[in-house]
């Protein structure tokens, strides 16, 4: 945490944020962050992962192989992680209302 | 947390988040933060320029010359800020209009722009530009967890006492969405 040091107000004339705005901030910010996170994400697996998640979009399960990995990382994570269906909610929301 | 963002902003953003002393958060985040050349006046001018010194001799921050079309597009951008605030006069909100000529350069790859003045917000709106700010930063470490609701209206308030315009009201509601995402 770096130092606190004095500092003057920044255009007091004008009007800041409302809550919707923060909120909005929020989401847009989480929805850049999670698109730079899935650039970074290779689909490092082995052979037979990569089999099944071909015959799940031959299979017309899926409709290609980012809907297969989509469906079980989510499936997982509410496994795992139960409050994940909100934080869930939340990004599906960002990124409808934000899209890249 | 290596992926991180590359930004620009203007000047507010960063004055709050110096006068709560919590740059660590714009670390987590962000990988470069572009301002405008002229805005080191700027943070000059409030009392922020060793902080913002700092920030550039660390390489976070990062000054940017506008070109000649630039600096006519910042003009442009100016006035139709001028027209939706308060403050009439274009020249007032020149360093807002820089940030936003300068997000507007497709070869700095930047993913965001910090605004917090809402006229300049809604002209950057307007022009298709991601927009967010410090709360919005703050809002993400509470996702994070490395910031709790408490310690956030502590922040807020730190802001205020120097002169941030963050009212009570959206100081309460920004708590309360903190402990929302908290919780989550």
């Amino acid at each position: 945490m770096s130092q606190v040091q004095p500092i003057t107000a920044h255009e007091p004339e004008e009007e800041l944020l409302s809550a919707q705005d923060a909120w909005e901030d929020y989401l847009s910010l989480a929805q850049m962050l999670a698109e730079k996170r899935g650039q970074k994400v290779p689909l490092l697996v082995d052979p037979s992962i990569r089999t099944l998640v071909h015959d799940l979009v031959a299979a017309g399960i899926c409709q290609d192989e980012a809907e297969v990995i989509s469906r079980a990382v989510q499936t997982f994570f509410v496994a795992v992680y139960p409050q994940a269906r909100d934080r869930l909610r939340i990004l599906n929301k960002a990124r409808t209302q934000y899209p890249s | 947390m290596p992926e991180k963002l590359v930004v620009v902003s203007n000047t507010g953003p960063l004055l709050s988040a110096f006068q709560c002393g919590r740059i660590d958060l714009l670390r987590r985040y962000i990988q470069i933060i572009y301002i405008p050349e002229s805005s080191v006046a700027e943070f000059q001018h409030h009392g922020a320029g060793p902080s913002i010194h700092e920030l550039l001799v660390e390489g976070l921050a990062v000054t940017m010359p506008l070109a000649v079309k630039e600096v006519q597009l910042a003009a442009q951008i100016a006035e139709r800020i001028a027209r939706s605030s308060r403050v009439s006069e274009p020249g007032h909100h020149l360093t807002e209009a820089e940030a936003i000529a300068l997000m507007s350069r497709p070869a700095l790859g930047a993913d965001l722009i910090l605004l917090e003045e809402r006229a300049a917000r809604q002209v950057a709106r307007e022009m298709g530009l991601p927009i967010t700010g410090f709360i919005g930063i703050l809002l993400m470490a509470c996702w994070d967890k490395v910031l709790q609701p408490v310690e956030m209206r502590h922040l807020l308030e730190m802001c205020r006492r120097q002169g941030t315009r963050y009212s009570e009201e959206l100081i309460e509601s920004v708590c309360r969405l903190c402990q929302e995402v908290s919780s989550l």
